[in-house]
């Protein structure tokens, strides 16, 4: 299972993650936006079949710390 | 300058069609991939290409050469096909033969950029373009001539002020050839012996005849007038950029800048508009734009970017210009009066104006420019076209701390032009005390670069919710 974090502007940074089981059916993984702006986090999953399937997750107005 | 073989090439009468013809093409494939292809614009051949790679290169070959897409537009690929089967019988009305419905368009095309955030929307992009083609179908079926590219199109509009920096100039080669010539087929278009004198090759369009013409202003490099000339004494040559804004003679086609207030406006809406357009994607603007929404008491983004625009296109230009002029005027002892000397020395700005563009639009174009290649493959995939292989996701442009210096050099660059242009109109004016007349003017152009530096150096934030975020 991955993730893809994309930002709303086209030619923008991306940012990739592993997600990891932690228990039966849960997965977890970190993702750091490298900069403020709205951003589309983009679940992969590839499932024991082989078979894949995407989720899109609106991020919008991340600020910085 | 003479380069080998590009006399032959600028020449040839199908080099126009040849460069329409691949933009027109990727043109159809930006509309297509906008309107059924990824939501998300990272993902989108219409938004990747036109937001990132269109603007970049267009500023870049703007700056090294001259008005090159203006020769490679694919709208009128379309326009000149269309012509095939209809005629267009109406002059462009008297009223709007000026630039203040361009100038219109052109702000306005500015605020549905950050009204409908169109970077993040591929369907928008895509209706953008089709409305595009739309238009120029409509005003150049119902209009004769050029009536689009010289009244009406935004884009154009950017190109001509941009290219009044270019090193490059459609002109003649030999003044005294035009004067002996019987002709002036580069504005008549040259046409068929016989009774019915038909034309078999057109003049300029944009009514800019070549003797008389300075400057890029209303040239779209169609290559036209240089097809047209029997005496082969049109071409695309050197000269100084930026020299066309030192000084005020009547051109052909468009009469004195200094008389032209429309054009001047043009120039306020390319310079300003340059910075609030940058100004939009760092932090600082929603911080302004949600104090502006708690002021006016609205949750929407429209009234809010209302004022914004009314700020930083109208107060704004009307306070500093009116200033100079003022200035201008008591200190500088100018006897013209305060419009007429605002619009004389706006296009001062216009270099200044351009090396923000150039600062803003090849960040994203150098930061993003290998984007194309994934989205281009993605594209191809969904059409069963794997021979491009799987998206390079990865692949993405040239690091930050690359481009920073650049972008700083562009609006150096920009400022040395405007300091330059305004010394020379300054010198023109008041021979006598030109630092008098130059002072107000520069102090102007430093104020712009300052908040063009302090933009370059504000986190970035591409946000189209300020209200919710």
């Amino acid at each position: 299972m991955g993730f893809e974090a994309d930002m709303s502007h086209p030619g923008m940074t991306l940012v990739f993650g592993e997600a990891l089981e932690v228990a039966p059916g849960q997965y977890q993984g970190s993702l750091e936006f490298a900069m403020a702006g709205d951003w589309v986090v983009l679940i992969h999953v590839t499932l024991p079949d082989g078979r894949t399937l995407g989720r899109e997750v609106s991020v919008p107005g991340v600020t910085t710390n | 300058m003479q380069v080998p073989g590009l006399r032959r090439l600028f020449h040839w009468r199908h080099l126009r069609t040849v460069l329409q013809i691949p933009l027109l093409i990727v043109s159809v494939a930006m509309i297509l991939d906008g309107l059924l292809g990824p939501s998300l614009a990272p993902k989108n051949l219409a938004t990747t290409l036109s937001w990132v790679h269109f603007r970049g290169a267009l500023v870049l070959v703007l700056l090294s050469a001259g008005n090159f897409f203006c020769l490679a537009c694919p709208f009128m690929l379309v326009r000149n096909v269309a012509r095939r089967f209809f005629h267009p019988r109406l002059n462009w009305p008297q009223k709007l033969r000026n630039k203040w419905l361009s100038v219109g368009l052109f702000a306005l095309i500015l605020f549905c950029y950050e009204e409908f955030s169109l970077w993040s929307s591929p369907w928008w992009t895509a209706w953008l373009i089709i409305g595009y083609f739309a238009a120029v179908l409509m005003v150049d079926g119902l209009f004769k001539h050029a009536s689009f590219c010289k009244f009406v199109c935004p884009i154009g509009q950017f190109n001509f002020v941009a290219s009044t920096i270019s090193p490059l100039e459609v002109k003649v080669r030999d003044l005294d050839v035009c004067d002996s010539c019987g002709t002036k087929d580069c504005i008549r278009g040259r046409r068929a012996p016989g009774p019915d004198l038909v034309v078999v090759q057109r003049g300029c369009e944009l009514a800019l005849f070549q003797p008389l013409k300075v400057g890029n202003m209303d040239c779209t490099f169609c290559l036209d007038c240089v097809h047209a000339c029997p005496h082969d004494n049109i071409g695309i040559l050197s000269r100084l950029p930026a020299s066309e804004l030192m000084v005020d003679p009547r051109r052909s086609g468009i009469g004195r800048f200094s008389q032209r207030k429309d054009l001047a406006a043009l120039g306020i809406v390319f310079s300003f508009g340059a910075l609030l357009n940058a100004f939009g994607m760092v932090s600082p603007v929603y911080a302004l734009e949600s104090w502006l929404a708690g002021i006016l008491h609205v949750n929407s983004k429209a009234p809010v970017l209302g004022v914004l625009f009314a700020l930083f296109l109208v107060v704004e230009p009307a306070v500093l210009l009116g200033l100079a002029a003022w200035l201008t005027q008591i200190w500088g002892g100018s006897r013209r009066a305060l419009v007429p000397l605002a619009v004389r020395y706006t296009y001062g700005l216009v270099p200044l104006g351009f090396g923000m563009w150039l600062a803003h639009y090849s960040f994203h174009f150098l930061t993003g420019l290998y984007t194309v290649v994934p989205v281009a493959q993605s594209a191809a995939a969904r059409l069963g076209w794997t021979v491009f292989g799987s998206p390079r996701w990865t692949w993405l442009g040239i690091p930050m701390r690359f481009v920073q210096p650049l972008e700083i050099g562009f609006l150096v660059l920009g400022l040395a032009g405007s300091l330059l242009v305004i010394h020379e109109l300054a010198e023109s004016d008041c021979a006598e005390r030109p630092l008098r007349a130059f002072t107000p003017w520069a102090a102007v152009a430093l104020v712009l670069w300052v908040a063009a530096i302090w933009m370059m150096f504000q986190p970035m934030d591409m946000r189209g919710t300020f209200l919710a975020g």
